[in-house]
């Protein structure tokens, strides 16, 4: 589904350049929950966004679905890829309403039976019609992460990339909006790409993991190998060692 | 806009509030109460609301005909027949005053209309798209901006000749640069935002994403600025008014009030007092209608 | 011996919509341990931690039977007394030191002039003094930090610069307030060895603002679990995995495990019941 190829990234000033990404090369397949995870700086968040299109010049390769997307426009991008954000206060426009944020994409797209879909993807996520005439900022965090899915899925994409969409969130939302990325998924054989710095939200939603440091990727392990312990990095058993410990 | 009055909060019911969802007019009412709450702008609101209600309903208020001459009657003090005394043509200043507000916001919202669009245009795009489109756009505001507003005003008056519309051209053409900048720094700050970012990854047109989202975050600051802005542009119309440049006699502008009765007004004083009165309490409610708004409107000032 | 008694503090914010009852009825008593308060976004935990303070925002209304903090009566105090109290004998730790920490002047100057509020040094003995500090809170290159500016320096360091400062005029209490959940898993662990071992070592009494349960099950003593503004429950914090509220529960289970993995997380249902 999503092929990358020796990805090396740098960003460059008048005065130093700085890589965030060498050689990273990641295979996900189609209907996989992909983790990424690694410590702050360690470029987990830069791999998603060189995929959507966020960073320009980046070297090595990327296919999805067979297709290399470095020459791809945004709006073919658009098709296959969406994106879900941390932050559940900054990923709404604050001025508009619920069914305007919905109603864009449709719009953008050209896709007829607006309501219906919108209605639709609201329920998806949970939420019903007495949402769709409220603001973000009328609405709590845990509801605005849903309506941020709802927009994701609406145009149904077959890939989602995840940018830590529960650490802003209190444990008790952080698992309703964890079950309901893993019914989506199922629902719709959705692929993830999920960036997380916490390996239990990670190894609960992820079949496999590329654990991050420092711009690279030094192990990809399987959920079953890290819940058993069995990897064979210092890095990953020093992340592994401080997740169990708090457990 | 359906008005929806409770719900059920699926995960947050920490029972802290209900949610009631105000209409569009119950929060531009709780708006407005919040903006006379503040004595100062509360009379700018008075103010400027005077103002409309004099241009709307001049006929009704003036006293006399403000074009009607009566040279039997020049230069009389105020009086009773002539509440605010009367010109060198024997022209009632009350009236002329009155209608002078037409003038004044007839140059206002023709600025207005004018300044606002273009900056909020130049300043977004100058932001949103960075590299040689926002050097060349920001170096001709740079230049626009280099002079002094009433010498580039003055010049161009100058080329077109005078004339009311003219003077509404030149201050429109000094008056855009700051707000294109201001346009354009709100919009630096709001082009990596997630919903913009959001946007793009639907597929969303650069033209969509300026004019759908970032200019909606540009309106309020804008808003205020353009009122702030008012003021000034009452000051330079008076301005151009008096140097003869702007609106044209016999047309009754506060400004070439002025500058027709320096000559009457060591022994005339009400010739000046009146229209130099008027022309300041209008620039200070704007100013303090725009410090009000901006305590409204600027969610950084809280 | 109680460091600090809380007996029905009440605070109410005045908002637009009337008023808004933020903390309802807390009551609790420090003694020489650390104390955690724990509880979701809104529930109330960080606004008990200013109030004890008086550091709420003036739109708010703090009531309470008892806020005694030693032989002082922290709600009688004027402003003076209150600003001694906070510079002296009650420190606040907050979540982000980038916000805490002046940005214009070296983390060394800054820990250097808090030293010299609290004793009678010369500018040389106080450099001195700040870069012992610095390495008590284990900064592997004290000198080379002491000229660094905030925004030079990492989160986690900035954490230790700040736990450093506050631990400076040898406080009774240290109010945390999510001290950690700004930082990385790893340097999490260090910063919170750091502050273990200087609280005990100074005898210092801690309140820990946090969200995090796993957290505290294993830094704390005592254990506050707060929900809208009330405590439901107060328990051990070694008896937490035995806790006996649906929302103290909840809250454990709804965490993911790497040990023992669901399918499906279970998810917390409210109960107005709580509240009452």
């Amino acid at each position: 589904m999503i092929s990358i190829d020796s990805l090396s990234f740098k960003i460059s000033s008048l005065t130093k350049s700085k890589r965030i990404l060498s050689n990273i090369n990641l295979n996900i397949e189609r209907g996989e929950a992909f983790g990424l995870v690694g410590e702050s700086g360690s470029g987990k968040t830069s791999i998603l966004k060189c995929l959507a299109g966020q960073f320009q010049g980046w070297e090595g390769t990327i296919h999805v679905q067979g297709k290399s997307i470095a020459k791809a426009s945004l709006k073919e991008r658009s098709n296959t890829m969406q994106m879900v954000f941390q932050d559940p206060y900054g990923a709404l426009h604050p001025r508009h309403t619920i069914r305007k944020i919905l109603n864009e994409p449709l719009v953008i797209k050209g896709l007829q039976n607006k309501e219906e879909r919108i209605v639709e993807a609201l329920e998806q996520v949970g939420l019903d019609e007495t949402f769709l005439s409220r603001y973000p900022h009328q609405i709590s965090g845990g509801q605005r992460q849903r309506v941020a899915i709802a927009r994701a899925i609406i145009l149904d994409p077959d890939i989602i990339l995840l940018d830590e969409p529960t650490s802003a969130l209190d444990v008790s939302v952080q698992a309703e909006i964890l079950n309901l990325l893993a019914n989506l998924r199922a629902r719709h054989n959705l692929t993830y790409l999920m960036v997380s710095h916490d390996l239990g939200v990670i190894a609960h939603l992820c079949d496999r993991v590329a654990v991050m440091k420092a711009g690279e990727v030094v192990e990809v392990v399987t959920r079953e190998e890290l819940m058993e312990g069995n990897i064979a990095h210092p890095y990953t058993q020093t992340l592994l060692q401080h997740a169990f410990s708090r457990e | 806009m359906r008005n929806v009055e409770t719900i059920k909060n699926p995960d947050y019911g920490m029972g802290l509030r209900v949610n009631v969802e105000p209409t569009r007019k119950a929060l531009f009412v709780k708006s407005f109460k919040k903006l006379c709450k503040n004595p100062l702008s509360a009379s700018g609101v008075v103010i400027v609301t005077l103002l409309l209600i004099l241009a709307i309903a001049a006929p009704l208020i003036a006293t006399h005909d403000p074009l009607q001459q009566d040279l039997a009657r020049t230069l009389s003090a105020p009086s009773i027949a002539h509440w605010f005394g009367t010109d060198e043509y024997g022209r009632d200043i009350f009236s002329r005053i009155v209608y002078g507000s037409r003038v004044t916001l007839y140059i206002i919202f023709l600025v207005t209309i004018i300044v606002g669009p273009i900056g909020l245009l130049i300043g977004t795009m100058s932001g949103y798209f960075g590299g040689w489109i926002d050097s060349a756009f920001m170096r001709v505001t740079d230049i626009f901006i280099s002079f002094p507003s009433l010498v580039l005003a003055l010049a161009f008056v100058a080329a077109l000749g005078p004339g009311l519309e003219h003077a509404v051209i030149a201050i429109a053409l000094t008056a855009w640069p700051p707000v294109a900048r201001l346009a354009r720094a709100e919009t630096l700050t709001l082009r990596n935002s997630d919903y913009v970012v959001a946007a793009q990854l639907q597929g969303a047109s650069s033209f969509r994403i300026l004019f759908h989202y970032i200019s909606l975050m540009c309106l309020p600051s804008l808003i205020v600025r353009l009122t702030m802005n008012m003021a000034t542009v009452i000051l330079t119309a008076a301005a151009l008014g008096f140097l003869g440049l702007g609106a044209q006699p016999p047309l009754p502008e506060w400004g070439s009030m002025i500058s027709t009765g320096r000559s009457y007004m060591l022994e005339s004083w009400w010739l000046v007092a009146f229209p130099g009165a008027a022309i300041m309490l209008v620039s200070l409610a704007f100013n303090l209608l725009g410090d009000g708004l901006r305590d409204l409107l600027d969610p950084r000032t809280e | 011996m109680d460091v600090l008694t809380v007996e029905k503090l009440n605070v109410s914010f005045r908002t637009d919509e009337g008023l808004k009852h933020a903390v309802r009825d807390v009551s609790f008593t420090l003694k020489n341990e650390k104390l955690a308060i724990v509880g979701e976004s809104g529930s109330g935990k960080s606004t008990v931690g200013k109030a004890i303070l008086k550091l709420n925002p003036s739109s708010s209304i703090v009531t309470a039977d008892k806020l005694q903090f030693k032989d002082c009566n922290i709600l009688t105090c004027n402003d003076r007394q209150i600003r001694s109290i906070r510079g002296q004998h009650i420190s606040m730790i907050m979540q982000d030191p980038k916000f805490s920490l002046n940005p214009v002047m070296t983390v060394g100057d800054q820990i250097s002039e808090a030293l010299r509020v609290h004793q009678k040094i010369t500018r040389h003995e106080a450099k001195k003094a700040a870069i012992k500090m610095l390495h008590e809170v284990s900064i592997s290159d004290p000198e080379y930090v002491y000229g660094q500016y905030p925004h030079e320096i990492s989160g986690g360091m900035g954490q230790r610069v700040m736990i450093a400062m506050m631990v400076i005029p040898e406080p009774d209490i240290i109010i945390a307030d999510e001290p950690t959940s700004a930082l990385d898993v790893s340097v999490q662990q260090d910063v919170l060895n750091i502050l273990n071992e200087l609280v005990e070592r100074k005898n210092i009494s801690l309140i820990f603002v946090s969200h995090d349960l796993n957290l505290v099950k294993k830094f704390c003593d005592r254990v506050l679990v707060m929900y809208g503004g009330k405590v439901v429950e107060s328990i051990k914090a070694n008896a937490l995995s035995n806790a006996t509220h649906p929302y103290t529960r909840g809250l454990m289970e709804s965490l993911p495990s790497l040990k023992h993995r669901r399918d499906v997380l279970p998810v917390l249902s409210r109960d107005q019941q709580w509240l009452a």
